[in-house]
């Protein structure tokens, strides 16, 4: 993941010079009287892998199909690769990969052929279509399973069976929605590492995810949403100046007086303190050397303590504050 | 022509219907050929026996019986004392022996000329008879060919005595005899109401389950796959119009379905070449043409309404062999009572055994009356009926799902 940095940390300047590849304008969903989308807005430029975070239930998956033309939308636009998107827009589809949530194979199909099944759904030539099913291959890296059923695959193994369906004809837009559900550390590093790779190869990506760690990792821009809503946009590290919390330190003591967390609170920069569990929470607003600062007073006062952690914000803590509840609720 | 193709590499794997019914069909049709070959008999012959006669009379009428029997039966020399005779019979060498007595023609004609004399229903000796003056026999016990013998020369002495009684002479009513005897009587064997039994039509009749065993279970689980939500999404997004795809599988379903009833409809032809007439034959190739068409329709509507293949096997054997007991494909439907009868008219099984009914009363389709005319059109309009209506739900279903 050593390129993965100059993703992440691109400037959201640069992007403006680059061409739209999706543009979503006040798209508004209703399923009877629930609201999924409301008056939903949207820009992906060309070479970004775009996230779309949010707890289950956001909208993120709705958004998807409806941009795919897989869902019929009440209000809005929505253009992709400059042209407006219509389920019979095949010329736009041939370009587009989407990598499902589930695994969307046929289990009577070794992964050769399921490989080659959708590629052919795609690509005609015959010897245009073998190459790019050998190039799916290598690049999931299935070539010692190539004759296995999907039955006998891991959990890992299949996920990226299912990447390699998605985008075995090289689009040049991927769709991923949650990639790495139910997939253990190692194999989700993998696919991790993969879809950088196809973004660099030229590859635009929207993925979608409630995995944060995955989103802030992967990502050049991210879209945070809730109750069908964008609440905000930008990289990972500029999401994180929005909120007021830059730093929090976690200190196990077990007992603390009364007088010593009144001179705590006092110290620069604490806008919060909680006392939980023999655990005392200490939410910094910038700041600097805050965790020398605070472990000093304790010194001076002569209170021992356990162990004391620093933690920087999360794209949970940005979720957090901006609506008021976890990401993963 | 990729989700063609795709269909059937997908196919293979669902041919275990086949593998269950085919045999068991095949098998129960090869032991009907087999019975048909060995047990029905259609033609009478008069059997020959291996008989010796010992002439003690050397009378015109021992004569003449001795020649009458040797043209009908296999004459052998043996020696003619005790043991001989009884390791003869007891060896199965001889099935008959005859011992003419001296004086015996004498004997006959007294009899024949006083009826106040002797009775002269019997000729021979019996079990329970040891009179000197009536043939004697040795035979093999409970033998049907010495019961025939018996028969034989029982019947012959009643017609010699006859003539005598008649007042014909000695030479004159031998003479009598055995042209009288000569006369062939015809025989016709009345065909019992089972063997008068096609087998074609037992073979056409019972492909009614058969063919929507088949058909359903090895093309719904396919169809089930594609219409599987996750896949349809997949699909849905590819650069290939739905429409493209439904019709490749369409083509792919009905090309499946003709090539199983068409290798049901040469098996027939192979089992059954000598009893196929072809103006009968077309017709039950297109009854089972229509009927395969209201199978694939059948396994649209279900692949449509099922989600999963858990429930499909229970589903087609309930129909399968449901409409089967009900329309008169298991059982004849003679036995059948006419509510039943009545209730199977809903099954497309009912219409199609109707017109194979038809079929089998007539050796050809020119002897068909008016009714049965009708009652095959008829038949032919409800089958293709059945075949579009299950199609119409299936496709209305289908457009409600994706709603």
């Amino acid at each position: 993941m050593s390129k993965k940095s100059n993703h992440v940390n691109s400037n959201s300047a640069d992007l403006d010079s680059k061409t739209s590849v999706i543009i979503v304008e006040n798209l508004v969903k209703r399923y009877k009287e629930l609201i999924a989308l409301d008056h939903f807005n949207l820009d992906i430029k060309e070479g970004e892998i775009f996230g779309l975070l949010g707890p289950n239930g956001s909208g993120k998956t709705t958004t998807i199909n409806c941009i795919l033309a897989l869902l019929k939308y009440d209000k809005g636009t929505i253009k992709v690769l400059g042209k407006e998107m219509k389920p019979d827009s095949y010329d736009l589809k041939r370009n587009i990969g989407v990598v499902m949530q589930n695994v969307a194979v046929f289990d009577e199909l070794t992964v050769y052929e399921n490989i080659d099944y959708f590629c052919g759904l795609y690509i005609k030539d015959k010897s245009t279509k073998k190459q790019y099913v050998e190039d799916a291959i290598n690049f999931v890296d299935l070539d010692k399973f190539r004759k296995f059923y999907p039955k006998k695959l891991s959990g890992g193994l299949l996920r990226r069976l299912n990447i390699a369906c998605g985008i075995v004809h090289k689009p040049k837009l991927i769709f991923m929605d949650e990639p790495t559900v139910a997939v253990d550390p190692q194999s989700r590093n993998n696919i991790l590492e993969g879809i950088v790779k196809l973004n660099e190869q030229g590859a635009t990506i929207v993925y979608t995810s409630h995995y944060m760690e995955e989103v802030e990792q992967i990502c050049t821009r991210i879209s945070i949403m809730d109750k069908g809503k964008n609440i905000t946009i930008g990289s990972a590290p500029e999401l994180k100046k929005m909120i007021k919390n830059t730093e929090t330190i976690s200190i196990e003591l077990l007992d603390i007086p009364e007088a010593v967390l009144e001179k705590i609170k006092n110290i620069n920069h604490i806008y919060k303190t909680e006392y939980i569990d023999n655990t005392l929470k200490l939410y910094f607003s910038g700041g600097r050397h805050n965790l020398i600062n605070v472990l000093d007073l304790l010194k001076k006062e002569d209170l021992h303590f356990g162990q004391v952690y620093s933690q920087l914000p999360t794209l949970n803590d940005v979720f957090l504050e901006l609506t008021g509840k976890e990401l993963r609720d | 022509m990729q989700t063609f193709k795709t269909y059937f590499r997908i196919s293979k794997k669902y041919l275990q219907g086949f593998f269950i019914y085919v045999p068991i069909f095949f098998v129960i049709m090869m032991l009907m050929v087999n019975q048909q070959t060995e047990k029905t008999e259609t033609k009478f012959s008069t059997s020959s026996i291996k008989i010796s006669i010992f002439d003690h009379d050397h009378s015109t009428l021992s004569k003449s019986l001795a020649d009458y029997l040797g043209e009908h039966h296999k004459l052998i020399d043996i020696k003619e004392d005790m043991d001989t005779i009884r390791d003869e019979i007891y060896q199965r060498n001889i099935d008959y022996i005859l011992v003419i007595p001296e004086g015996y023609e004498n004997y006959i004609n007294a009899c024949a000329q006083s009826p106040s004399a002797e009775n002269t229903d019997s000729f021979t000796n019996d079990a329970n008879t040891t009179d000197d003056r009536m043939l004697v026999t040795y035979k093999i016990p409970n033998s049907r060919f010495a019961a025939f013998a018996d028969s034989q020369i029982n019947k012959y002495m009643k017609i010699y005595s006859t003539y005598i009684s008649a007042g014909a002479d000695r030479e004159e009513a031998a003479t009598k005899t055995i042209s009288t005897m000569s006369e062939e009587t015809t025989v016709t064997i009345q065909a019992s109401e089972k063997e008068a039994i096609s087998y074609v039509h037992i073979f056409y009749t019972y492909m009614t389950y058969i063919l929507i065993s088949v058909v359903t279970l090895c093309i719904s689980p396919i169809l089930i796959l594609f219409n599987e939500n996750k896949i349809k999404s997949r699909l849905n997004v590819s650069s290939v119009s739905p429409l493209k795809i439904n019709l490749q599988l369409a083509l792919a379903s009905l090309i499946y379905t003709f090539g199983i009833t068409l290798l049901f409809i040469l098996t027939s032809f192979v089992l059954f070449k000598d009893e196929m007439v072809f103006d009968k034959t077309i017709l039950r190739i297109a009854n089972a043409a229509v009927y395969a068409l209201i199978c694939l329709s059948l396994t649209f509507l279900l692949a449509t309404c099922l989600a999963k293949q858990n429930m499909l096997s229970a589903i087609v054997n309930l129909i399968g062999l449901g409409q089967s007991f009900i329309c008169g494909v298991f059982v004849d439907r003679a036995l059948m009572s006419k509510v039943v009868l009545a209730f199977g008219r809903v099954f497309p099984a009912y219409w199609y055994v109707n017109i194979e009914e038809e079929l089998n009363k007539y050796k050809h389709i020119t002897d068909f009356t008016d009714s049965s005319r009708h009652t095959v059109i008829y038949g032919f309009i409800i089958e293709i009926l059945f075949a579009v209506i299950l199609f119409m739900i299936g496709l209305v279903i289908n457009k409600n799902k994706k709603n």
